[in-house]
């Protein structure tokens, strides 16, 4: 009996150890997991400012080129680019431009077609007060013809 | 009992284990809901920021591509003289000792200054020398070299956000202008005063912890809002009408020599303000180097007399009432016995009869005196007030005035004959503009708004202005009738023939009002020389309203003075005519009389 009862002892001081032994493995390894993921979160956190701080720098350099392109392109900056370089561009007028219709033909009541036909001998008179009173009906001019 | 003792040495380290957990638990429960205040740490290592946001970008028409202003960092240079540090080697040659002229000779080629100004400033002894300005640069290039040197060179480095205005001068007195302190700057006129609120932005603010060595523990952040940018504000204004706009204008006031002026062009078919020029103009980045006159919008901030462009609304009211028709023959006679005290028609002579039609082509006083008798000073001033004459029209910038449209009872019998042509009654250049966008408009007066719209950061439209309909002053039958009868204005034998626009039928009326000083009444030399007209006239796109102040009455040529033109046919129909011609090719609009091209275009 007396040996069993050893045998028994030695098995559960073995157990206890094992036991023990395991709780302080996986606790160191908690600890280190613990240690290395705090260790990584504040690396992390320092790239991320890093990152950040590059990117309001990319976005300040970003907006101050958008500004130099902006005071490039303005209409005297273009005009005196395009007079340095001799070159006298306007845009067409209504009497340089033909406008056709999608079939082709050209559409009715330009300027430019007007003139070429003018040109050729073919005036078509036609004056402003005209046009705005055929498009409009006239005033019911109530009032008659009075003399003041 | 050994059992008992088993089981508890088992179940023993779970337990604390298990107890460690919920502990932790709680205290996270607790941190979450805020029930525990954590004890500060020492200050030292402690830190709160506030981050300046970005004020909020104004654009024209054309989007945020063409900003009109907008907020950018940039560096600012100051120079501490005693804190060069002569010790060190030179940069170019190691063996050689680091100089003043060659510290000078880096900053100048950097900043693109002169090598003396940087020397002067390294010579400076005395208050403020240790802070001098050098200079703001916007180049990050030159940033780069010089910020790696800068404790050697004694240059302090600070980064600001400030306001540009990448056009200029263009537009100044509708944008505004900001306070000069970088980082609090304010609105302190035009748009950027009255969008202050939302232009402004919201600040952010940093709370954390930084280590001995100063760095900050970015996980140990406390309070981490970011700034949010201010609004974006989008104006009705299209960039490059109003630069054609100004330049007109600015050519215009060279050539009469007039003191000031100012331009609106509207959008007859909705009430937008294309584009709103004053002369003389400012810099909004300099504003304080300008006299303070040259700061109002007197487009909207100057009360004046218009003069004859005030004979339409009379047509409209006279038309609306049925006292006349176009063709209504009027007597011309001076003296007539039946109205009292009538303007002149300053010496010229008419047929015994004129119809109201030729009233407005030539701007006969005397007709539009007997038409405004006619009515009765209760009748003119309700069709004034209903044209939005005397009230302030609501468009989107600070300083606006109302006019002075006084009460009918107050007019005596002199004005009743004076208000119809545009004597005794002031406007500002918005409310005529918009009293001829609802004669354009087929009778319906548009409120003019000047802003499109208000978007924040995320691109939530926070405000959005389009058409609105403020009143309807005259019949559309009446508005269309006097829309043609002033076609007349802009032709051969009219007041303003240099107004005519090749291709496009033009509604007009000139303006020639005397500038009345308090005492001394009505100057015979100073005017207000205006032209407002209606293009197309047949199916309105665009108001435009021209109007100089003072242009020089007498000019000398040889040994003698002439009069010179002061009128607003001559001088400001011209301008007229440059901005629509270059306005209808913009836009794109068909010329609604192609057949009738001058002869001297031929």
């Amino acid at each position: 009996m007396k040996r069993n009862r050893r045998v028994k002892r030695q098995s559960h001081f073995a157990l206890n150890t094992m036991h023990l032994a395991a709780l302080v493995v996986s606790a160191f390894i908690v600890l280190m997991a613990y240690w290395w993921l705090d260790t990584r979160c504040g690396a992390i956190a320092q790239d991320i400012g890093s990152a950040e701080k590059v990117l309001a720098k990319l976005d300040a350099e970003l907006d101050r080129e958008a500004m130099k392109w902006n005071e490039l392109k303005t209409p005297e900056r273009l005009e005196a680019a395009l007079a340095q370089h001799g070159l006298d561009m306007h845009n067409p007028g209504p009497d340089q431009v033909i406008k056709m219709n999608a079939d082709g033909k050209v559409a009715p009541r330009q300027m430019s077609v007007v003139r070429a036909q003018r040109r050729n001998g073919s005036p078509v008179s036609r004056t402003a007060q005209d046009t705005t009173s055929k498009r409009e009906p006239s005033l019911k001019r109530s009032a008659r013809r009075v003399v003041r | 009992m050994s059992g008992w003792k088993e089981k508890v040495h088992f179940w023993l380290p779970f337990a604390v284990l298990a107890l460690g957990a919920c502990g932790l638990c709680v205290r996270l429960v607790m941190l979450h809901l805020d029930m525990i205040t954590a004890k500060p740490p020492p200050n030292k290592y402690t830190f709160t920021r506030d981050v300046l946001a970005l004020r909020g970008p104004i654009c024209g028409a054309a989007g945020p591509d063409y900003p009109l202003a907008c907020s950018v960092k940039i560096w600012e240079y100051r120079l501490d003289p005693k804190a060069i540090n002569l010790k060190r080697k030179s940069f170019v040659d190691k063996t050689k000792p680091f100089t003043y002229s060659e510290a000078a000779k880096i900053i100048a080629e950097q900043l693109d200054l002169p090598v003396g100004k940087v020397l002067d400033a390294y010579a400076r002894r005395g208050a403020g020398s240790r802070n001098t300005l050098l200079a703001t640069s916007m180049d990050s290039a030159s940033n780069k070299v010089l910020a790696p040197k800068a404790a050697d060179l004694g240059l302090k480095i600070e980064e600001k956000n400030i306001r540009r205005y990448p056009q200029g001068k263009r537009l100044s007195h509708v944008l505004g202008f900001v306070t000069l302190d970088p980082n609090a700057s304010v609105g302190n006129a035009g748009i950027e005063m009255r969008y202050e609120t939302l232009l402004k932005g919201r600040p952010g603010r940093v709370k954390g912890t930084r280590t001995a060595i100063g760095r900050e523990v970015r996980i140990r952040r406390g309070v981490d809002v970011d700034p949010q940018t201010g609004c974006t504000v989008q104006l009705t204004i299209d960039h490059n009408i109003q630069y054609e706009v100004e330049k007109a204008l600015a050519a215009g006031v060279a050539s009469n020599g007039a003191q000031s002026a100012w331009c609106v062009v509207l959008n007859a078919k909705s009430g937008a303000v294309l584009a709103m020029a004053v002369l003389p103009d400012f810099e909004p980045e300099h504003f304080n180097k300008f006299p303070t006159n040259d700061l109002r919008n007197c487009a909207i901030s100057i009360n004046y007399e218009p003069g004859s462009v005030m004979k339409c609304i009379t047509a409209c009211a006279a038309l609306n009432e049925r006292i006349a028709g176009p063709d209504t023959l009027v007597n011309t006679a001076h003296n007539d016995p039946r109205y009292y005290r009538l303007p002149t028609d300053h010496g010229h002579k008419w047929d015994a009869f004129m119809t109201v039609r030729d009233a407005i082509v030539h701007s006969s006083n005397i007709v539009f005196g007997k038409l405004g008798v006619d009515l009765g000073p209760k009748r003119l001033r309700r069709y004034m007030a209903e044209f939005g004459l005397g009230q302030k029209t609501g468009i989107q910038l600070p300083g606006e005035e109302r006019g002075e449209l006084p009460p009918a009872e107050k007019w005596d019998k002199v004005k009743w004959s004076r208000a119809p042509i545009g004597q005794g009654v002031s406007v500002t250049g918005i409310q005529l503009a918009a009293a001829y966008g609802a004669i354009a408009n087929d009778g319906e007066l548009l409120r003019p708004y000047i802003v499109e719209s208000v978007t924040d950061a995320d691109g939530q439209v926070i405000e959005h202005h389009e058409k609105e309909v403020v009143g309807h002053p005259c019949r559309p039958e009446v508005a269309r009738e006097v829309r043609k009868m002033m076609l007349g204005v802009a032709k051969k034998g009219g007041t303003a023939r240099r107004a005519a626009v090749r291709g496009y039928s033009v509604a007009g009326k000139t303006g020639t009002a005397q500038i009345a000083y308090p005492g001394s009444g009505y100057s015979g030399t100073d005017y207000h020389a205006s032209f407002v007209g209606i293009i197309p006239a047949s199916r309105p796109e665009v108001v435009i309203l021209v109007t100089y102040r003072k242009p020089a009455f007498c000019r000398r040529r040889g040994e003698r003075y002439e009069i010179f033109n002061h009128q607003g046919g001559t001088c400001a129909a011209p301008t007229f005519r440059q901005i629509a011609q270059y306005t209808m090719r913009y836009l794109e609009v068909e010329p609604d009389i192609p057949d009738e091209i001058p002869e001297e275009d031929d």
